[in-house]
């Protein structure tokens, strides 16, 4: 029986340009490598007899030579070996960082135990034996996996269990374009056809590129990030994870999922109907993340509109969030728009005939915008609070009219508002 | 404002005018130049212009007619009240009463201010403000010429502009924008203004919104940047990769695979050479076997020949000798028949010579009877001719016995009978007769007594007696031509009796039967002749004596052949005659022609045999002379072939030599070519020009792997260079920028649109109030026009509260028309119309009414129309409006009630 920790997707380096605070950004790619030591705690208390980690150790080959050094350094300080595959973000292609001399001298020096396979054959390493399937470049349409097929039997014969090391999306499950701040599907590129390995026989095949630990077959595994780095769609992703595996020639192998994230990664979506719907917001807020600092990162999908005095609480709300969190992404708009009691004093402002005749012109216009497109994002839902469909991009156009006249209401009740010097 | 009655002295052609008006309609009429205008002046400028102003207008006013300075007196009710005005205008000196009915009396400025004010105007006018007389009341009151003009062109102020909308505001209830408003639209404007420009709306310079869309191009520009360079350090790892690998395969596939070809080459070079010694040596050994062979092979062709000929020679003497016999015998055989052929050919010979014979026989007796014949002929014809010649010669006797005469010599004659004839009837004309029918005395002629009843005829002068005493000479024909006549009578007797002389004749008579006797003679001689003339006598007497000697030869010849002829006797009696000798002589022809064929045929056979048994002749002799050769040659032939198998016990032998000589001579051959295949192999694949070739190829090969060395290290060098940047981090940063510049941009540009759209909601609904103000006066305007307009026809006119009334239209057919497109009677019909709906709307706040003065104000509508105009005046009084018209023609009016006055025109003394 062999015990190892398979793990993937370290993408150390990844430089979070979108979050605009330097010192915040500094902090997320510093979790990335702190994770390593949580890794190491792991193995050790496991006792695992090696690590393996299948793909994207770096977020690309190029790098800067300070986070490979701390790499290095984190990776030595694991007391077992630790074998590694390129991926498609840290592909092996010549020139890449693998190849660099500085990283070769510093992985010598700072983690002897580190062994990076760039070459597609067997390697028989602490009773087991490994098929590593490194990328070797960029873009690649063969199946990496490929080459075990022609494999003499002879080879893999004998008492150790067999271990794939690859990195790639399967057939049915892609992976995903990790560098994009948003999911979008990656190229086709790098497709292992997984039913293939495991007639072959193997007794785990460990597999990485997609962020959420995740079974793919019977003896197939993405491990997943250990530090999650993105945010994704819904929670509960197996994320923030390594696997202990346990493999016995023949034998189906043992997995357990061991949790070594600390970044929390967060979606919400809200529609607003009315100023109301702030003190909800304001609880799900605590649920998620209470008055946790610097720990979380929230996507907040949005949509609806407050009225002016409301929005206003908003802005103050969500300047509040940006200080506490990482990173506070908004996605949708909220729009400010004169609440019922705002637009009386606009409407009903008999003494301004003009301001009253224009607010009540574009009052009646965001009533038959609205009306005009009922799924738009103005569209009162019979319960906000509840999951919501995206929002609605049915006519861009008319939603941005929509919008427009919302602001012109907010102008002119700011103009309104002030007196003439 | 009512005006209640009016004074009007001293003012151009009115010595002293005094009027009332009605509360209603007040009808003035009045011929050309009755004072109609003068009348309306005088009352506009007393309520309008100062009592103290001079100028034009004033002196208009003043008469020549009548002395003193105009001065007009004006009651009307206003603000509750009766007034009454008194004005004198005498320049700077003029003065002004006005008293109100409760006793109130004002004098000088004080009254025209009271005035102003009643009139609803800002002042009476002064000396140095006529020029805005014109547009007081213009709405109202219409001067003569002006009707159909736009009042709406002047001034706000002349149609009260402020007092219409205060009563349509009083009325509708809607207000103006508030200071508030404008302040804020003013705001929106400036806004608007820091962003876009005024002409074009184009973004501002330096405005934020303009320095978001730079920031956006700028961070576009960075992202694509950012992309250029990580594609580029993509691309340049790429290139890395494949220089890599190409550099790879060279270096542990490629170059040594072709230094091991190398080696095999020049091995293969040495064993190339090894062969072609071995090569020289085959070739050696072949040489001997083959000039064995080609001996052996060309005494086994001989040999063949030989028996051949051998063989052909035999058969030839065995045919000749088996040919020597029968032909001998068919040679008898042939003779034979040749001599039996000529038997029967003689026996045809013979049988003709006999028809022959005969033949000629019963020619020549057919001939001697033919030559009888003719004989008997001639010698009648000869005789008949010899009678014929002595006949001619007594003819010809007879005929030169008598005397000659002939044809001319007879008409001679008779011509000179008929002229002696002639000269006696010529004479006969010429006498006279005298015939005496009675006398008592003798009557001579010539002497001749002429007796009673016979008439004498006279040819020459004659004499007449009667009587005794009475002579008398008669001449006829006048005298001398009676003597020539008588003379030519003389000559043609003597030449006709000396013709006859000449003759031998007595008489013509005579003559004629002379010449009668001698054409008698001549015509039986000329029978004579012709008679003679068949044949020529000497020819057939020559003939006859041919005929007779020829007769002798045949005779001759039948002598000759008497033997036959006794012969032809003894057999059948010959015809003597000459249709039987014809007859036999043709049975003989035939018989003979039918011996003609057998005998040519018996000929022809004959000559065929002698020929055959020539031929047959000869043959035998060429096969006697051809043995003996024949027999010789092949002797020899056989002596020929036992010398070529000398070395060979028979044929079968030397066969066997030379089936072994071919197999080892092939054997040896086969070996040959193996060799030369083996070599041309070695050669073609390691020649010297492969190896050439090859190690031209690994040099090339091996600077390859240098240039690829030294690409791989600016590949490399490139990829550091670029990697050194991170390009993959300064992409997101570059697309973070992207999102922030994109984010930004849009909220100003859409702050921007809400702006521009609050302006244009603004101006709508500043447009939006003013038809408050203009659509009742439309309305009004609409109600007044009446029928006029028919179906789908409006009015329609702008009120903008700061710069007043305008954009007047009717709309006629669904079609809108400038107020200036219209007909004359249509505009001033319209300007009517809206002056009735403006006084109807103004009169609020004059008291409830206004007077309006029409002078002359529809000199273009025709009679229909008019009648409309007295509907809309009807309608206006009904409403409460005091209407003051003014025309030439008020018969056009009646009917409408009110006053009617008629001003006369004084007399001018």
């Amino acid at each position: 029986m062999v015990r190892f920790l398979h793990t993937a997707d370290w993408q150390i380096g990844k430089p979070y340009h979108r979050v605009a605070d330097g010192q915040k950004r500094f902090r997320l790619q510093q979790e990335r490598i702190a994770a390593i030591g949580r890794i190491r705690e792991v193995a050790v208390r496991h006792g695992v007899s090696f690590v393996l980690v299948a793909g994207d150790l770096f977020d690309s080959t190029t790098v800067a030579a300070a986070a490979v050094v701390e790499v290095l350094e984190a990776i030595g300080e694991l007391p077992v070996p630790v074998f590694v595959i390129p991926g498609n973000h840290d592909h092996g292609a010549p020139g890449s960082l693998w190849h660099r001399p500085d990283f070769q001298r510093q992985s010598q020096r700072r983690a002897p135990n580190l062994q990076v396979l760039l070459e597609r054959r067997p390697l028989a390493s602490d009773g087991a034996l490994l098929l590593p399937c490194p990328l070797l470049r960029n873009q690649d349409s063969n199946d990496p996996t490929a080459w075990i097929h022609q494999l003499d039997p002879a080879v893999l014969a004998g008492d150790a269990p067999r271990i794939v090391l690859a990195h790639g999306g399967i057939q049915g499950f892609s992976g995903r374009d990790y560098g994009a701040d948003e999911e979008a599907p990656a190229g086709a590129g790098n497709r292992i056809d997984l039913a293939a390995l495991e007639r072959s026989g193997v007794e785990y095949i460990a597999l990485g590129d997609w962020h959420n630990g995740q079974q793919v077959g019977e003896r197939a595994w993405y491990s997943g990030t250990p530090e999650p780095d993105r945010f994704d769609q819904g929670e509960n992703n197996q994320r923030g994870q390594v696997l202990v595996v346990e493999v016995e020639r023949e034998q189906p192998p043992r997995v357990e999922g061991v949790p070594t994230g600390r970044m929390g990664w967060h979606n919400l979506r809200i529609h607003f109907l009315g100023d109301g719907d702030l003190e909800r917001f304001e609880r799900l807020v605590q649920e998620r993340i209470g008055d946790r600092v610097a720990r979380d990162l929230l996507r907040l999908e949005v949509s609806g509109s407050l009225s002016l005095a409301g929005h206003a609480r908003w802005q103050q709300r969500l300047e509040e969030l940006g200080q506490q969190l990482v990173r506070l992404r908004l996605k949708g708009r909220c729009d400010p728009a004169p609440g019922p009691r705002e637009l009386a004093t606009l409407v009903e402002r008999h003494a301004d005939p003009l301001i009253a005749a224009v607010a009540r012109r574009l009052q009646g216009q965001l009533e038959s915008g609205a009306a005009a497109s009922p799924d738009g994002a103005v569209n009162l839902s019979p319960d906000p609070t509840a999951a919501l469909p995206p929002v609605s991009v049915a006519d861009p156009a008319a939603e941005e009219r929509l919008a427009i006249t919302r602001l012109a209401l907010c102008e002119l009740h700011r103009l309104a508002s002030q007196e003439a010097a | 404002m009512r005006l209640l009655h009016c004074r009007v002295q001293n003012v151009r052609l009115h010595a002293d005018l005094p009027l009332r008006f009605d509360p209603g309609l007040t009808l003035i009429g009045g011929a050309n130049e009755s004072g109609k205008s003068t009348l309306v002046e005088a009352l506009h400028r007393t309520l309008f212009l100062k009592a103290s102003a001079a100028g034009a207008p004033v002196e208009a006013l003043r008469s020549r007619l009548h002395p003193g300075h105009p001065t007009v007196e004006i009651g009307f009710e206003a603000a509750g009240d009766h007034w009454t005005l008194a004005k004198r205008f005498s320049g700077a000196s003029g003065t002004v009463g006005l008293r109100s009915g409760r006793g109130e009396v004002l004098h000088g400025p004080a009254a025209e201010e009271r005035l102003a004010a009643l009139l609803g105007v800002g002042e009476t006018l002064g000396a140095r403000q006529m020029a805005r007389l014109p547009l007081r009341w213009a709405h109202l009151w219409v001067n003569q010429g002006s009707s159909g003009d736009n009042f709406l062109e002047g001034e706000a102020s002349s149609y009260d502009l402020d007092t219409l909308i205060e009563r349509l505001e009083a009325r509708g209830g809607g207000a103006l924008q508030s200071a508030h408003d404008q302040w804020v639209a003013s705001q929106l404007d400036a806004l608007l203004a820091d962003t876009y420009t005024a002409k074009k709306g184009d973004v501002r310079r330096q405005s934020p919104l303009w320095a978001a869309q730079q920031e956006l191009d700028r961070a576009r520009t960075a992202l694509a940047e950012a992309e250029e360079r990580r594609l580029a350090y993509e691309a340049a790892g790429e290139e890395l990769a494949q220089l890599e690998e190409g550099l790879g395969r060279l270096q542990s596939t490629t170059l040594p695979e072709r230094e091991q070809r190398r080696l095999r080459l020049l091995e293969a070079a040495e064993q190339a050479q090894e062969l072609r010694h071995r090569l020289a040596l085959q070739a050696q050994e072949l040489e001997p076997l083959r000039l064995r062979q080609q001996a052996l092979q060309e005494r086994r062709t001989r040999l063949a020949e030989v028996e051949a000929a051998r063989q052909r020679g035999e058969r030839q003497l065995q045919e000749v000798r088996a040919s020597l016999q029968p032909t001998g015998e068919a040679l008898e055989a042939l003779a034979a028949e040749r001599r039996r052929a000529q038997a029967s050919r003689d026996g045809l010979a013979s049988q003709r010579q006999a028809l022959e014979q005969r033949g000629q026989l019963v020619a020549r007796l057919l001939q001697a009877v033919r030559l009888q014949g003719e004989r008997q002929q001639l010698e009648a014809a000869v005789d008949q001719q010899r009678r014929q010649r002595a006949s001619r010669r007594a003819l010809q006797a007879e005929l030169a016995a008598l005397p000659p005469l002939d044809e001319a010599q007879l008409r001679q004659l008779r011509s000179l009978e008929r002229n002696a004839a002639e000269a006696r009837v010529r004479l006969e004309s010429l006498a006279a007769g005298v015939e005496l029918l009675e006398a008592d005395q003798a009557v001579l002629v010539e002497g001749q007594p002429l007796e009673p009843g016979r008439e004498v005829r006279l040819t020459a002068v004659a004499e007449l007696a009667v009587g005794a005493g009475v002579r008398l000479r008669l001449s006829p024909g006048g005298g001398r031509a009676l003597g020539e006549g008588q003379e030519r009578l003389g000559r043609a007797e003597r030449a006709f009796a000396d013709a006859l002389a000449a003759l031998g004749l007595a008489e013509l008579q005579a003559a004629e039967e002379r010449l009668r006797q001698r054409q008698g003679l001549e015509q039986r001689l000329a029978a004579e002749l012709a008679a003679g003339s068949g044949a020529d006598p000497k020819e057939q007497e020559r003939r006859l004596g041919t005929v007779v000697l020829e007769e002798e030869r045949l005779l001759e010849e039948l002598q000759g052949l008497e033997a036959v002829r006794r012969q032809e006797q003894e057999r059948e009696p010959l015809p003597s005659d000459r249709p039987g000798l014809e007859r036999l002589h043709r049975q003989l022809q035939q018989t003979y022609q039918l011996t003609v064929a057998p005998f040519r045929q018996a000929e022809q056979e004959l000559g065929a045999l002698a020929q055959r048994q020539e031929a047959v002749r000869t043959n035998l002799e060429e096969a006697r002379r051809r043995e003996g050769p024949l027999a010789t040659e092949v002797g020899f032939l056989l002596q020929r072939r036992q010398e070529l198998l000398a070395d060979h016990a028979d044929p079968g032998q030397l066969e066997q030599a030379v089936a072994r000589g071919a197999a080892e001579l092939a054997a040896a051959e086969t070996e040959l070519t193996r060799s030369r295949r083996a070599l041309a192999a070695l050669e073609a694949e390691a020649g010297p020009a492969a190896l050439a070739q090859l190690e031209e190829e690994i040099r090339r090969l091996q600077q390859q792997c240098l240039e690829l060395t030294a690409r791989r290290g600016a590949a490399l060098e490139r990829c550091e260079a670029i990697a050194s940047g991170d390009p993959y981090a300064a992409v997101e940063q570059a697309q973070a920028g992207l999102e922030n510049a994109q984010a930004e941009h849009q909220a100003l540009r859409r702050l921007g649109d809400a702006q521009l759209l609050l302006r244009q909601l603004f101006s709508e609904a500043q447009a939006d109030l003013s038809s408050r103000y203009s659509e009742p006066l439309a309305r009004a305007v609409e109600t007044y026009l009446g029928p006029l307009l028919g179906e789908g026809g409006g009015c329609r006119l702008r009120c903008d509260p700061g710069s007043g009334l305008s954009g007047l239209q009717l709309r006629r057919g669904g079609e809108y028309y400038d107020f200036a497109a219209l007909s004359g009677g249509m505009r001033e019909q319209l300007a009517a119309a809206l002056r009735l709906a403006m006084a109807d709307v103004l009169r609020e706040a004059h008291g409830g009414c206004l007077p309006l003065v029409f002078d002359d104000a529809f000199t273009f509508s025709d009679p229909e129309r008019v009648a409309l105009v007295r509907g809309m005046l009807a309608t206006a009084v009904e409403r409460g409006l005091q209407v003051i018209l003014l025309t030439c023609t008020p018969e056009d009016y009646r009917g409408l009630g009110g006053s009617v006055l008629q001003l006369e025109a004084p007399s001018r003394s």
